[in-house]
């Protein structure tokens, strides 16, 4: 089913953002920065264990967004979704140079995250408990999650970033929880 | 997908945006509600650092410049020997950063290297350590805006030159934002400059940019007498001082009770 090109953050101006930074102006192009560029670092912040691989991730991001603007055809394909799929790229390429360590592979995790664990043992469980749940879960459940979940997309970005409709990705989000659900309340092996 | 789990599905979808409605319709979707407050709670990432924000802009910025840089430097220098070219090239790639950033303190709103001069102003302010050297460097930044605009409007660039005006605004916002008491007066000499020059600018103003010239000198007005109404206020009194002042109000200092025996006995 087509998407339907509407958007949370995707201003109509976005389209002419990107033809004047593809003219050169590097003004327009700042302004596509400025209001992307929380979206895609906290992205990447849940996809890689370091804040500081996230950020170097997010440069190479925008400057491969800029590099290829002229291969961008909006087409009902929104900006954001676009820098998504070039942070998606550049996600597959860090892995490949530096496979992650937790043994989760492609598990594809919510990383550490930016919050530090606490001395609260109880709380420190608890998280640890539900990334591992939510590593073992199906790539698509997991993502749904991160999108909407943990970065509060709104159900029509959520869409667009995925390339499914907003029906979709609403069955998809409540069979993910219920998955999600169901890990969590199965006894521990240990 | 059975029309039950799509209308639980549409119900969870709207709950999860909305815990404050309280109501979940059954035990099931609030879980659900629930396991998803949990997961952002603890394991949402937070907003980015306007430092990083500012740190990643610059880089990309730069690494930009230097691949347009060196996109022309390869054009101009196709002719020449190929060992000659090794050299030149690898002596640009040292020197880039640097030339990169010369290069864009001239460039205007518009210019391609305009993105670098405004990611080395983020990166400066990111890199000051207090607040006066960031009012400073802010007031700098102000005027390198006022001057862009006369600069722009010299070289009849109305478009460019409409938008500078339209972000004017916030200029005048963060100066007043940033200032320090001591930097009042410098604020103030710096505010008034630039009503002359965008009344210089309005001399030649077309009729598209003169609501943005007009809301830019309204802005500059504002931040003008705000800066001299800040002036005029009185300076607040060290606490040292105030104490004395009190006392002096309240007349001659009282003996501590308990020592007046001693003074007493000491006559």
């Amino acid at each position: 089913m087509p998407v339907r090109p509407v958007l949370m953050s995707e201003k109509p101006i976005d389209a002419d953002l990107v033809e004047r930074a593809r003219a050169g102006d590097g003004e327009a192009f700042g302004e596509l920065y400025r209001r992307y560029f929380d979206p895609i670092f906290r992205y990447l912040c849940v996809r890689v264990d370091r804040a500081e691989d996230a950020e170097d991730l997010a440069g190479t991001v925008f400057l491969r967004a800029y590099r290829s603007l002229d291969r961008y055809r909006e087409r009902g394909w929104p900006f954001s979704a676009f820098l998504y799929q070039v942070a998606r790229n550049a996600l597959v390429d860090h892995y490949r140079k530096r496979p992650r360590e937790s043994g989760l592979a492609e598990a594809i995790d919510l990383g550490t995250g930016p919050r530090e664990l606490d001395d609260d043992l109880e709380r420190a469980e608890r998280v640890q408990a539900m990334r591992q749940a939510l590593a073992e879960l199906p790539p698509d459940y997991q993502e749904v999650i991160r999108l909407r979940v943990l970065l509060s997309l709104p159900t029509e970005t959520t869409a667009q970033w995925m390339e499914r409709s907003p029906g979709a990705v609403r069955v998809l989000l409540y069979r993910a929880l219920a998955a999600l659900r169901s890990k969590l309340s199965e006894p521990d092996e240990d | 997908m059975t029309s039950d789990e799509r209308s639980r599905a549409d119900a969870l979808d709207r709950l999860i945006d909305d815990r404050a409605a309280g109501a979940t319709g059954s035990e099931d979707l609030g879980a659900l509600v629930a396991l998803a407050a949990d997961l952002r709670s603890d394991l949402a990432p937070a907003p980015a650092p306007k430092a990083r924000r500012a740190r990643v802009l610059a880089r990309v910025t730069n690494r930009i410049a230097a691949g347009q840089a060196s996109r022309r430097q390869g054009w101009a220098l196709s002719l020449r020997p190929a060992y000659a070219l090794a050299g030149l090239v690898l002596a640009l790639t040292l020197a880039f950063s640097a030339t990169a950033a010369y290069a864009s303190e001239a460039a205007l709103p518009g210019d391609v290297l305009y993105g670098v001069k405004r990611g080395l102003e983020d990166v400066q302010l990111v890199l000051s350590a207090t607040a006066a050297g960031d009012s400073g460097l802010i007031e700098r930044f102000a005027d390198r805006r006022v001057d862009e605009i006369e600069t722009l409007t010299r070289r009849g660039r109305w478009g460019d030159a409409e938008r500078a005006l339209q972000a004017y605004p916030e200029v005048v916002d963060e100066m007043l934002a940033a200032s320090q008491v001591e930097d009042l007066d410098s604020q103030a000499a710096r505010l008034t400059r630039h009503l002359e020059v965008l009344i210089r600018v309005g001399a030649n103003a077309p009729s598209e940019a003169q609501p943005a010239l007009l809301r830019a000198l309204e802005n500059a007005n504002r931040g003008r007498q705000e800066v001299e109404r800040r002036r005029h206020e009185p300076k607040p009194v060290p606490p040292g001082q105030m104490e004395a002042d009190d006392d002096a109000e309240r007349g001659p200092k009282k003996t501590p009770p308990g020592q007046e025996s001693k003074n007493q006995s000491g006559d």
